[in-house]
């Protein structure tokens, strides 16, 4: 998985669709950029050329050697086994909206099989089916998005009413109490072993979302009556999972939920060719879910703007660990935490291969983009939970 | 109504005054209630205003509370005193302000009625806020303003289907089924009801016909929500069934029915609107014309027809004549057809036959000659058309498209010498697209010329902005003849290659294949040898000879297995297994093939659909 991989992407599919067939994958971290080895059972090596991913065949002898080589104290590798593909959800409204899910981009792209789920399902318990949940461009603090000037559009009305009626059929007059029990019943998941990944505005929205549990942050503009005065008081930094000390923005009009976001960079900078993010490097074998995370063929991506675009430092959660950030500035662009039995990832940013995606902008096609590190990271996730059952050291 | 009119008089009398003496010091505007405020009051009040906007609203409360005491017939104190209450949450003082300010009012305040019943919503206290809205209903049942008034109150805070219950009440209770219709059908659309939006757009077209193009962009603005544009469709038929004389209701009809693109259907009312009106046909015409655009053409020649029936003597039917011919053109073009292209042919030189100074006569001409340049291979016709309108239209963009064509005809028909000519001149006098158009084909006359060392000093001179294609094709020469240097002076594999390039482009496939086959014999192993390979078995294919093409694009790499060409001609070979020899799993396995053999080709997405559409056929 280094520069001479001609499909990073799909070797992901790759990866999990050998899983299904009962394969172990052995995933060997740091070592030329991530590799996998699987043994060649009957298909692989067709599947692999179908899908455009490149591989070697080793002998049985050459095999050993490289397992040595990688479980060797020497070097910062390590090998961890795959073995079960995990069952994967996605938290999204079936209503299409006009901006796409790079999550859902990716799943499609590496043909990794997904269920799409919302918050009727959520709330009714669904979720102990899944190993892996990703949230997206979705907010949890009941303000749809922030999206007011967009309010006559039809799709900003389709969706404020199916949220309202959702809100109803659960027993609340608000959006932002339904979103608010979704929010606290994926919490309760993450506690009892399930792996959640979000990104873009799916992160900063779910820990506000927690942290206001017990007050009103939202301008009477999306819910009809204004704020609690008391807000910034009331609201509890215990309950929310990576960020603490925040203020959420009051104002109904501005795009943005919060200060957790820096926002996006200043002018001089808003360059795909300037703005990139740098990721540590982890010790692949006392730190292997840090380093499956940051599996990659570069160790600098290029950044991307979102309405969450990247995290202030100064925010997050001392325990929380930060794997990618945005030098010099004080910016974390990606970072992982364990909460009960279970652990959960933000990535900020909308879209890796588009620089700034806006309403409406057709989706990235990544037959395009098949070596996308930033794309990369998205598909370190889904495989990180099949290795879930072999005993880390750490 | 009198008063209205001592008004008008009053006017009318002093207009002359008022015109003479236009600034006088009794117009200018009476003081505002904050303008009139006393010194001590307008400085605490600026002071709780400042308090409010830093967002102190305890401070502003006790300030505002105080001044509102001293003045309650002040508005300004109480909106701002309610405003901050209201901010802060504290609904049961707001509500407590409003029953004070009520019960000083000596008339019926009907906004802050319903304000106090919002507030008792807001504050939890839905039975409450209930009963005060019902209580504001029971006051004054006949009058609409209190229905219209409850119903902003509730939208407000989107109490969407009581405000219907609210209005569909306030229909019965005055008895009057046309009220609310606006109101009802937006908030019917809010709560997904379409058909009963629908419904209420169309009462409200029934009555007033001028709504029609309001009644459009409301709904028009609905339909791209799920099953909207369904749930319309359904209730305006029914509608025009009911009342099939109203021609608005067909007219919205026919709208929807292109929006869902059902043209047959909308054909059907445009016809029914047709026939109802003393029409000039520009309706027919005009769906006629997106209905081709659309590709709906059976309906779209039904609709010319019926034009060309209706109003044989008026001008449009002459614009249907044209607007068929195009559609004629459009059909071919999407089915391949030569009956269509031959249609089409005939359609526009009838066109020029009937309507010789037709405005449109040098655009009717342009088409022709390109049909027949391009898709009868007629090159005697196509010449003498371009030739004409290269002349007549010298300096217009239809002339340079002429002497550009004129050009290409000249390279089919092998005269090299004129072409370049063409095309150089044309290059010079024009510019853009077209210029660099005419710059690579002066390069290639060159080429097929043999004139190797010119092709290369012109090539190098196309501008980097030339379209993509042009730009492309002159990449692909370049480097042709970088990658080609000839063994000896003469340059004489090379200049057969042209040569036999020149006879592929001039549809000659048959001597293309017989010179490609001389070539390969003579300079077998000249580094041009796999491209001539690859134009002798594109040429078999072209002509018919699908066993032999096959033969020669299988071999390909083996022969080349170096050569840039190899995965397209493995591609050839595989989709030749599918298509020609109905060999399934042959195509498969030359697909899989490429894959593993050329994973970085660019053929190589197209060759995986191959194969998932193969497979899931069950190969």
């Amino acid at each position: 998985m280094d520069n001479g991989q001609s499909d990073h992407l799909k070797a992901y599919g790759a990866v999990y669709w050998a899983l299904q067939r009962g394969e172990p994958v052995d995933w060997l971290l740091n070592f030329r950029g991530g590799a996998f080895l699987a043994v060649d059972f009957p298909g692989l090596s067709n599947e692999l050329a179908l899908r455009g991913v490149v591989y070697e065949t080793l002998s049985g002898t050459a095999t050993a050697r490289l397992i040595a080589e990688v479980e060797s104290d020497r070097a910062n590798t390590a090998l961890v086994r795959l073995e079960t593909p995990p069952r994967i959800a996605v938290y999204a409204p079936q209503q299409t909206l006009p901006w796409d899910d790079a999550v859902l981009l990716a799943l499609e792209y590496a043909e990794v099989p997904y269920d799409m789920i919302y918050d009727d399902d959520v709330i009714g318990g669904i979720l102990s089916a899944y190993d892996w949940l990703h949230l997206h461009h979705e907010d949890f603090t009941g303000q749809y998005g922030k999206f007011y000037q967009y309010r006559n559009m039809p799709w900003y009305i389709e969706q404020q009413r199916s949220a309202e009626l959702a809100a109803q059929r659960h027993g609340y007059r608000k959006v932002s109490r339904l979103k608010l029990l979704v929010a606290q019943t994926i919490k309760q998941y993450v506690a009892d072993g399930g792996f959640l990944f979000a990104m873009c505005s799916g992160t900063d929205t779910y820990d506000i979302a927690l942290a206001a549990h017990s007050t009103d942050i939202v301008p009477s503009e999306y819910d009809g009556d204004p704020i609690d005065p008391n807000a910034i008081r009331e609201l509890d930094y215990s309950a929310s999972l990576a960020f603490e000390g925040f203020s959420p923005s009051f104002n109904a009009a501005e795009y943005e939920h919060s200060d957790i976001d820096v926002g996006p960079p200043p002018q001089q900078l808003q360059n795909p060719a300037l703005d990139y993010f740098t990721m540590f490097e982890f010790s692949a074998k006392w730190d292997p879910v840090p380093s499956m995370l940051t599996q990659n063929h570069v160790g600098t991506v290029k950044g991307f703007i979102g309405q969450t675009t990247a995290f202030r430092r100064h925010l997050i959660k001392p325990d929380v660990v930060v794997l990618a950030e945005v030098p010099q500035r004080g910016e974390v662009k990606y970072l992982h935490g364990s909460y009960g039995q279970g652990t959960f990832t933000y990535y900020a940013g909308h879209d890796p291969e588009d620089y700034q995606h806006y309403v409406g902008d057709p989706p990235t096609d990544l037959s395009l983009h098949q070596n996308s590190p930033g794309y990369r990271l998205i598909l370190n996730n889904i495989l990180f939970p099949a290795a879930r059952k072999k005993k880390q050291k750490t | 109504m009198r008063l209205f009119l001592v008004c008008c008089l009053c006017v009318f009398a002093f207009g002359d005054l008022a015109l003479a003496q236009p600034q006088r010091a009794n117009r200018t505007r009476p003081p505002t209630e904050e303008e009139q405020l006393d010194g001590n009051s307008a400085s605490r009040y600026q002071l709780a205003l400042g308090y409010l906007r830093g967002m102190q609203f305890d401070r502003a409360i006790v300030i505002l509370s105080d001044l509102y005491a001293e003045q309650p017939e002040r508005k300004i104190f109480f909106d701002k005193l309610k405003e901050a209450y209201v901010s802060v949450k504290r609904y049961d003082d707001a509500v407590a302000l409003i029953d004070d300010a009520l019960a000083r009012s000596e008339v019926v305040q009907l906004e802050l009625e319903a304000e106090r019943a919002q507030l008792f919503y807001l504050g939890g206290d839905e039975p409450a806020a209930m009963e005060a809205w019902s209580a504001l209903l029971q006051s004054a049942p006949d009058t609409e303003a209190v229905y219209r008034v409850i119903y902003a109150s509730m939208l407000q805070i989107r109490l969407l289907i009581q405000a219907i219950d609210v209005l569909k009440q306030g229909r019965q209770d005055i008895d009057n089924m046309s009220l609310f219709q606006a109101e009802l059908a937006q908030l019917y659309a809010l709560t997904g009801q379409h058909e009963l939006a629908t419904q209420e757009h169309l009462d409200l077209l029934s009555v007033n016909e001028r709504q029609l193009n309001y009644v459009r962009s409301r709904l028009g603005r609905d339909l791209e929500q799920d099953g909207a544009l369904e749930a319309a469709i359904r209730i305006t038929e029914a509608r025009v069934a009911t009342e099939p004389d109203l021609r608005q209701l067909r007219d919205l009809l026919a709208w929807l029915y292109e929006e869902a693109e059902s043209f047959d259907r909308a054909f059907e009312e445009i016809m029914a609107l047709e026939e109802d009106a003393d029409s000039s046909g520009q309706g027919v015409y005009q769906f006629a014309l997106r209905a081709a655009e659309a590709g709906a053409f059976a309906v779209a020649g039904q609709a010319f027809q019926s034009v060309l029936e209706a109003y044989p003597e008026e001008n449009i039917s002459i614009e249907a004549r044209l607007g068929m011919a195009d559609m004629y053109r459009l059909q071919a073009e999407k089915t391949n057809s030569p009956e269509q292209y031959q249609r089409a042919l005939e359609a526009y030189e009838a066109f020029l036959r009937d309507f010789p100074g037709h405005p449109q006569t040098p655009a009717v001409m342009a088409r022709i000659g390109a049909l027949h340049q391009n898709v009868f291979r007629d090159r005697e016709a196509a010449k003498r058309i371009l030739s004409f309108l290269a002349t007549r239209y010298t300096n217009s963009p239809i002339g340079y498209q002429a002497r550009f064509d004129l050009g290409r005809l000249a390279v089919e028909n092998g005269n090299l010498n004129e072409a370049g000519t063409i095309f150089a001149r044309l290059a010079e006098q024009t510019d853009g697209e077209l210029a660099a158009k005419a710059r690579f084909e002066e390069a290639m006359t060159h080429f097929y010329a043999g004139n190797f060392s010119e092709t290369q000093s012109i090539l190098s001179n196309l501008k980097e902005d030339t379209d993509k294609e042009t730009a492309n094709d002159a990449i692909e020469l370049r480097i042709l003849l970088l990658e080609n240097p000839d063994t000896d002076s003469t340059n004489r594999a090379l200049t057969g290659y042209a040569q036999a390039r020149l006879l592929f482009r001039q549809q000659k496939v048959a001597e293309t294949a017989h010179v490609a086959q001389d070539i390969l014999a003579q300079w077998g192993r000249h580094p041009i040898a796999d491209d001539v390979r690859f134009l002798r078995a594109r040429a078999l294919l072209l002509d018919n000879r699908p066993d032999e093409a096959m033969m020669a694009f299988g071999e390909f790499p083996l022969i080349h297995p170096q050569s840039p060409l190899r995965d397209r001609s493995l591609f050839y070979y595989a989709e030749i297994l599918e298509t020609f020899q109905g060999d399934a799993a042959g195509a498969l396995q030359a697909y899989t093939n490429l894959l593993t053999q050329y994973p970085g080709s660019l053929l190589v997405s197209e060759a995986r659909e191959r194969i998932r559409a193969l497979r899931s056929a069950g190969v």
